[in-house]
């Protein structure tokens, strides 16, 4: 089976931490060999006892007390093992932060130089110019649309000025109607003030009369 | 066999193991291969509930319990075992040792499953991704509750070289001395 990725390799930390866990291995077999033999120790002095043989016993529990010592030396060595084991593996963590941080800054240069100084500058410069050029053509184009606005404003102006003054005709023969009240009129009488208003057109009378015909 | 694993409790055996006629092979071929399917299924659950790793052909095995009902004063034959560790290889629950075929590892956990609770193992509880040695795996202090506690060295030496093969480890010290093996289990 080809598949997966490729195999990773033993690093000599690996190696070395190995080495560290196979002597604590070494010790731990010991212990329990020493455990064995301990016993078997206080076996023979028991036996030994019991069968009268005091100078056998004693020799018997002086090697038992040796290898006791040596157990609790061994334990000392396993400790000391351990602890180099346990510093071996803190450092690689350490060594991992120390990338990750290293990692981090690596990125902040670069972000830093991708934004440097005289590029902020040169790019605000563009921008100002970006920024007077869109209103020089703003004004340009103000203007001429001014212009056109001109146009219609005196258009509209005029249009306001006629409906004013149309607005005006229209009431002017309401005007003699009322302000002669003592004046003995006849019909007659009557149209020629229209018919004096009547010069500008007949528009004036279906503004005038315009809700019948429309 | 050989195992220094206490279990817990007794082995309870099935009742076809009380029929006498259990322990000498059948003649008719469909009861035959009944039995041998039976056999099969006990020897697997024993071998589980014992931690077997392994079994063989040898006179003394036929004096284990699972091979001697004492009670009925029956016992499996020589050649009736020979047929029953056949058909176990046949069941992939076992291997010959050599082409000699007089011993089997008993494989009551395939290798890959062996594999995976390796690596569950080292998972929960702290050593994936470190350094760890064959000894310390197999019989170090913090082991000693898991179902590989002093597993047979040569099926140990199998599931690390199958997860070595799957890459599921690093191997920093191969080493024919199952004890001095060095590995990372990748977590």
């Amino acid at each position: 089976m080809g598949q997966g990725p490729s195999k990773p390799k033993a690093s000599a930390h690996d190696k070395a931490v190995f080495e560290l866990k196979k002597q604590r291995d070494v010790l731990r077999k010991y212990q329990k060999q020493l455990a064995t033999v301990l016993d078997r120790e206080h076996a023979i002095a028991k036996q030994c006892l019991t069968a009268g043989d005091k100078r056998r016993a004693l020799l018997a529990l002086r090697k038992k007390k040796y290898q006791e010592q040596l157990l609790a030396k061994t334990d000392q060595q396993l400790v000391t093992l351990e602890e180099m084991t346990s510093t071996l593996e803190y450092a690689v963590i350490e060594k991992e932060v120390m990338a990750g941080l290293q990692q981090g800054n690596a990125v902040l240069q670069a972000l830093h130089q991708e934004m440097s100084v005289e590029k902020v500058e040169a790019i605000l410069d563009e921008t100002a110019e970006a920024i007077a050029y869109q209103k020089e053509i703003e004004e340009l184009l103000g203007t001429k649309l001014s212009e056109e606005d001109e146009a219609e404003v005196e258009r509209e102006l005029a249009q306001i000025q006629e409906e004013a003054a149309l607005a005006l005709e229209t009431k002017m023969p309401s005007v003699p109607v009322t302000a002669r009240p003592v004046a003995e009129n006849t019909g007659v009488e009557e149209e020629v003030p229209t018919a004096a208003a009547a010069e500008k057109g007949k528009e004036k009378k279906p503004a005038s009369y315009a809700p019948l015909p429309a | 066999m050989s195992t220094n694993y206490a279990p817990p409790v007794p082995f309870e055996f099935p009742p076809i193991y009380s029929f006498p006629p259990f322990f000498t092979l059948q003649p008719h071929a469909p009861s035959r291969d009944k039995q041998v399917t039976a056999w099969v299924d006990l020897i697997r659950a024993y071998c589980t509930h014992h931690r077997v790793y392994r079994l063989s052909l040898n006179a003394s095995i036929l004096d284990l319990p699972l091979f001697r009902n004492a009670a009925l004063n029956r016992s499996v034959s020589r050649d009736m075992l020979h047929t029953l560790l056949t058909a176990l290889v046949k069941a992939d629950l076992a291997e010959w040792t050599s082409k000699s075929k007089t011993h089997v590892f008993v494989y009551w956990k395939s290798l890959s499953e062996w594999s995976d609770t390796l690596v569950a193992w080292a998972k929960d509880n702290g050593f994936a991704n470190t350094v760890v040695t064959g000894y310390e795996v197999r019989l170090g202090d913090y082991v000693t509750d898991q179902e590989f506690y002093a597993m047979d060295e040569a099926v140990f030496a199998k599931v690390v070289a199958h997860l070595d093969h799957q890459r599921r480890i690093v191997m920093i010290n191969p080493s024919s001395n199952v004890d001095e093996l060095g590995f990372k289990i990748i977590g």
